[in-house]
């Protein structure tokens, strides 16, 4: 993101060990734990054109090859070709053709290529008259394929024939059909051999490449003409298109524009959704939105602190409430965490009143009855409150990042329990802990 | 979902085909014509702000970090599909290291899920684009050089033939090239280029400069200390920098290709001595279906002067002209690009009803982690 | 980490009833045109041409310093004409913008340097990076990156980008005090 704010500041432990800002964390309700996008599956929800909009199901645009029928990209410089309209008629047209009749050609707004450069004739019809370039080795590539399905489906007759392999039976013929004239016998045999597997079916011949000696030696005028840099394609160009790597630049085709994804996330673990966007892609509402910063209070630095090698820094992080209701918090140690810095945390419990929209609005300081301690709580704002840490970095912190390892324990409302579906506001109210990741910056350079 | 979807087979969907080479990466589908698309084998490193090269890391643990990340680029947004639903096979070079195949095989059955994984060896698959079942394939690409006789569908290990010269061998050529033979000039001001400072002439420039002015000259000038080289092109660098580079090397900087070095071995003998190491009776169907993969050999005049360098070194070179009696050697042209053989081979093979026995399926994986590889006969299956 | 307070010279800024704080230094070209819907932040040297069209401004959004917002125009056959320019809530436009935009959604943070095309629409919670040209008529989805010249995507934003521009734009807003005198 373009961030205007640092956000990799303060991370978050999700499960399997993964630290991320809280900004890209999810919160699975029915787990109670953070999950990374590491810790989520990703499921194609739908396709869409990042310039018309145009929606379609992944089956469609397999079909399409993941691109827009309707959109197309310049290949020389990958922005959007808008289409334009011109009232110049063809070289080659028709004169008696009334001379207003409007003809279309795509151009580039950016870096003003136009289908002219590549020589495409001017279309009639504005949208659906181009193609892009086609691929002249297919008619080869699809009979070679053919061919070698054909192979390997008589490799997995043959394999599939190794296992029912038919048993020799040890009761006489005649017990067993209760016949004896060798007549009605040669009558059932051929039915028994026409169901059996075709033995040897035909394989279409194929003709294997030739290989030549002939080789186009260099000329001496390719070497001696000087080179316009201008006019040969950068590799860049050259794979946009795979099927068609063409050296120079009158020879680039214009290419369908790829489409983007609208994803939902999953919970590895209990298999429910965490994400769920809208069908619209230009929505931006989701249907299920459990991001972490809604479920977790967050944490965040206030301001750089001036770090200095045994000298005790006092630190102040804010601590916000995402809840419709008061929230406690409670700052402990993380056990067996390693970190450069000697930390102690406030005792007291930090409480937070319910997140109120109307806050905003309201521009005197509502009454809030929370005994601060002054010397733990620097600042009170609806619902986000400041508050102290103080942070003693060690010896071995020179020259490295000094960061500093918590655990918020905190009360959460689970409304998925099960007496929730009889009761709809019952909720259960349970205790969650999050480790949290502090990284303070940098020792003051100036220092000794 | 419709029940027959494309070319394919019953109703299963089509695999997965990546090539994943040191500089660039082919992505596609079985059954497809050609990859989707190309793309650096780089990821963005957000702590350093740079691109950093997933070939380049030694680290096991940073390159399985990497490769999750590239890994998850390549399905978000040049594959767009489900990774658990389609199975993967990527084409991969046989003589390669083992832990980057393991790591991939790690990466793609925990955490993408894939059905199941084949590792196609990248010269015995790209006899498949070609209808062949004999050719002695030449792999240059960016790291080296790799040459591997394949003999009626097998590749014939013993005769292997390497080099480390490939598409960054050039790029450091250039670069010395540059330094020693081009000026720049700024405005009015015209100065050596050695006195560029060292980060101006990135890969990409250098890689820029290799695709769009240099090219492979014929063997006839090579040895001619008279030769008038082309005329110089102007090459502009950022800002109002102009970079002019002499003709000498435009013709002379891929040079490094085919000198012999201290063992004189170049690119073209590297080709004879595989030949030599094959058996006798194979020699002749090799030499005609000569195989040129990798996107080094889509340099103009490479094939020119692979040939010219095959039919000097077979004739004037003792070692040679006592195994190889004849000196006919044929190149084939494959129906697409030499960048993309490789891959095209791969997702031919993938589209085939045979895939699920070849491949290793994720339960047989999670249960033993033991992936098939010819240099371990323990991980053969009975 | 949360947002520094800015400080400016009381006398710079005129404060309106709705709580748009405009800078003096900044130029307002037919300000009976141009709409601010309440807690938006003009900052210096800004030039707002709404003599050419109508420019409408959402709430709480921050036209950083230097920045040209200027409604976009289409070439007739007889002249050209100008079309009004609405830019959302919530968005957050950093220093030495030009924006030429036909339309920019709400929470929208574009960075520092860009310059936006003619006619581009910027849906809702996209991000446009520094230094990035949009080339005329470009269409930027929700939740995604633009970069670089000319702006192509590059990245996807998180899907909480709507309650993190809220946050910032309005810190910022309560961040931006008056110097004591």
């Amino acid at each position: 993101m373009a961030t205007y704010v640092d956000f990799d500041r303060v991370q978050y432990m999700a499960d399997l060990g993964v630290k991320a800002p809280l900004c890209r964390l999810h919160f699975c309700r029915h787990c109670m734990k953070l999950r990374s996008t590491d810790c989520v599956s990703h499921e194609i929800d739908s396709h869409y054109c990042p310039h018309c909009f145009e929606n379609m199901s992944p089956a469609e645009a397999k079909l399409k090859k993941n691109k827009c029928a309707s959109c197309f990209e310049c290949p020389s410089c990958f922005h959007t070709l808008s289409t334009r309209a011109t009232g110049a008629p063809n070289p080659g047209d028709d004169p008696s053709r009334p001379a207003g009749r409007k003809v279309y050609y795509m151009g580039c707004g950016f870096c003003r290529w136009t289908t002219k450069v590549a020589g495409i004739p001017n279309q009639t019809v504005g949208s659906g008259a181009w193609s892009e370039k086609e691929n002249t080795n297919s008619e080869r590539i699809n009979t070679l394929m053919e061919y070698f399905q054909q192979l390997a489906a008589i490799e997995k007759q043959e394999k599939d024939k190794k296992k029912f392999i038919r048993r020799k039976s040890f009761i006489p013929f005649s017990e067993k059909f209760g016949l004896s004239s060798t007549r009605k016998r040669a009558s059932i045999n051929p039915g028994l051999s026409s169901l059996s597997l075709k033995e040897n079916p035909k394989v279409m011949d194929i003709e294997p490449a030739e290989a030549s000696e002939q080789i186009e030696e260099l000329s001496d005028e390719f070497i001696k003409n000087p080179l316009k840099l201008n006019e040969m394609t950068t590799l860049k160009q050259r794979l946009a298109t795979p099927h068609f790597q063409p050296n120079f630049f009158s020879e680039l085709y214009p290419r369908h524009k790829n489409l983007l994804t609208q994803r939902s996330l999953r919970c590895k673990e209990c298999e429910h959704n965490v994400i769920k966007p809208e069908f619209n892609p230009c929505s931006i509402k989701y249907r299920i939105q459990l991001v972490a910063i809604y479920h977790v209070p967050e944490i965040r630095l206030f301001s750089q602190p001036n770090l200095e090698i045994g000298k005790e820094t006092q630190v102040i992080l804010t601590l916000l409430n995402p809840f419709d209701y008061a929230v406690t918090v409670t700052v402990h140690e993380l056990k067996e965490a390693v970190f450069n810095a000697e930390l102690s945390l406030p005792e007291c419990d930090l409480s937070l009143p319910a997140r109120d929209e109307t806050a905003e609005f309201d521009d005197c300081a509502a009454n809030q009855d929370f005994q601060d301690d002054p010397s733990v709580v620097t600042f009170r704002k609806s619902n986000k409150l400041g508050f102290f840490i103080k942070v003693t970095p060690k010896p071995s912190a020179a020259g490295a990042k000094v960061v500093i390892p918590f655990q918020i324990r905190y009360n959460y409302r689970n409304m998925t329990a099960s007496s929730a579906l009889t009761d709809p506001t019952a909720y259960e109210t349970v205790s969650l802990q999050q480790s949290v990741f502090v990284d303070l910056g940098d020792l003051n350079s100036t220092a000794a | 979902m419709p029940m027959y979807e494309g070319f394919g087979y019953g109703g299963e969907k089509e695999a997965i085909v990546l090539d994943i080479g040191a500089a660039y990466t082919k992505i596609g589908f079985a059954n497809d014509c050609s990859p989707r698309s190309i793309v650096p084998t780089e990821i963005y490193d957000k702590q350093t702000k740079t691109k950093l090269r997933i070939f380049d890391i030694k680290n096991n643990e940073t390159l399985k970090a990497s490769l999750l990340v590239f890994l998850k680029k390549i399905y978000l947004r040049h594959l767009q599909v489900n990774a658990k639903d389609r199975r993967a096979v990527i084409v991969e070079n046989i003589i390669g290291p083992i832990d980057f195949r393991k790591l991939i095989a790690d990466v793609l059955f925990k955490h993408f899920e894939v059905p199941s994984l084949l590792f196609a060896p990248s010269h015995l698959i790209s006899l498949m684009p070609l209808g062949i079942s004999t050719g002695l394939v030449l792999d240059c690409g960016y790291k080296e050089t790799i040459v591997i006789p394949v003999c009626d569908n097998t590749p014939v290990l013993k005769a292997w033939q390497a080099l480390p010269v490939g598409g960054k061998a050039i790029h450091n050529r250039i670069r010395e090239m540059i330094k020693e033979f081009a000026i720049v000039r700024e405005g009015n001001n015209e100065m050596p280029a050695s006195n560029l400072p060292s980060d101006v002439l990135t890969e990409e420039i250098l890689e820029d400069i290799k695709v769009r002015c240099c090219f492979i000259t014929r063997l006839d000038r090579v040895n001619d200390p008279d030769i008038e080289h082309p005329s110089e092109t102007i090459y502009p660098l950022q800002g109002s920098r102009i970079l002019v580079i002499p003709g000498k090397i435009r013709e002379m900087a891929c040079e490094v290709l085919f000198q012999l070095d201290g063992e004189e071995k170049n690119i073209a003998s590297l080709l004879l001595e595989a030949l030599t190491l094959s058996s006798i009776d194979n020699r002749r169907n090799l030499m005609e279906n000569i195989v040129l993969v990798g996107g080094t050999c889509q340099l103009t005049g490479f094939r020119q002067r692979l040939m010219a360098e095959l039919k000097n070194l077979a004739s004037t070179n003792n070692k040679y002209t006592d195994s190889i009696h004849l000196s006919s050697f044929k190149f084939h042209t494959a129906p697409i690009y030499e960048n993309c053989t490789a891959w095209l081979g791969g997702a031919m093979f993938a589209g085939l009803q045979v895939l699920p026995n070849r491949s290793t399926a994720r339960e047989k994986y999670l249960e033993n982690e033991v992936l098939m590889d010819w240099s371990d006969p323990k991980t053969y299956e009975n | 980490m949360e947002l520094e307070p800015i400080f400016h010279k009381k006398a710079e800024y005129i404060e309106t009833a709705s709580g748009n704080k405009v800078s003096r230094q900044s130029v307002l070209c037919g300000s009976q045109n141009i709409v601010l819907n309440g807690k938006t932040i003009v900052m210096s040297d800004c030039v707002v041409r709404g003599d050419l069209a109508n420019v409408r401004i959402g709430r709480h959004c921050v036209i950083g310093k230097n920045t040209v917002v200027r409604p976009p125009f289409k070439k007739y056959n007889k002249g050209f004409a100008f079309f009004p320019l609405h830019i959302g809530d919530y968005v957050m436009i950093e220093e030495d913008c030009v924006i030429n935009a036909a339309q920019i959604g709400s929470y929208v943070h574009i960075g520092k340097n860009c310059v936006i095309g003619r006619r581009c629409v910027l849906k809702d919670c996209c991000a446009i990076a520094d230094n990035t040209i949009l080339p005329p008529e470009t269409v930027v989805p929700p939740f995604t990156l633009f970069s670089g010249s000319p702006g192509v995507f590059t990245d996807e934003l998180p899907e909480c980008t709507q309650d993190l521009m809220i946050d910032v734009t309005r810190s910022f807003y309560s961040n931006f005090k008056p110097l004591s005198s």
